[in-house]
């Protein structure tokens, strides 16, 4: 599992009418904060956590 | 709404269906979640089909075979959302029935009266589209009455 600190903004990018944060997730797309996901990417804080199957 | 007992909307035509979804789709009030929801809604008895065809969204009735461009601008990423949401549904009815990227399967709304769906889909970065057929609590497909003959049929 990769959990990643993306800024609001950002994330604030990807958010519209088809894909509202109430829906539970966040979908960078071309022209909807993927570039700029892309850009920061390097600077985002971000863990690699293993997950044990049960 | 007046709907059949499959808990079908009653629509003839391609333009109609196509009509009907644009405005769902245009407006979306619960995101992909909701637009699956007004899909299975909306969808005639005799079922439909979407593809993505040249940056748009186009609306087939597998009974007529006419097809319909829906005019609202839905985005590509969110009609391949809405094929990942089929996956996950066809899933959560049967483990492992299709994969990310297509297959064939069984969808249930939780509605009054619930409605069965039997569905069809791809969803790779080659094509994206999606069948789907209400079928009735026995598993069969739904299908129209026949219509009635006409007396010029009836007496060849």
């Amino acid at each position: 599992m990769l959990p990643v600190d993306v800024p609001e903004e950002i994330i604030a990018l990807a958010v519209n009418e088809w894909f509202p944060l109430s829906q539970g997730l966040v979908q960078f797309d071309e022209g909807a904060g993927l570039a700029e996901l892309r850009a920061a990417w390097l600077t985002l804080w971000s863990e690699i956590r293993t997950v044990a199957c049960p | 709404m007046e709907r059949d007992p499959n808990g079908c909307v009653p629509m003839n035509t391609t333009s109609q269906i196509a009509e009907a979804l644009q405005s769902a789709f245009a407006s979306p009030t619960r995101g992909i979640a909701g637009m699956v929801d007004d899909l299975l809604r909306l969808c005639p008895v005799h079922g439909l089909r979407l593809a993505w065809h040249g940056d748009r969204c186009r609306v087939q009735s597998p009974a007529g075979g006419s097809e319909t461009e829906l005019a609202a601008p839905l985005p590509k990423s969110a009609f391949r959302a809405l094929l990942a949401r089929i996956a996950a549904l066809s899933n959560e009815r049967q483990a492992n029935a299709v994969s990310p990227y297509g297959g064939k399967g069984l969808i249930g709304t939780h509605c009054n009266p619930p409605a069965m769906f039997q569905v069809a889909f791809a969803n790779t970065t080659a094509e994206q589209w999606l069948e789907l057929k209400p079928i009735g609590a026995n598993g069969a497909v739904v299908t129209e009455k026949p219509a009635l003959e006409s007396p010029a049929t009836a007496q060849q």
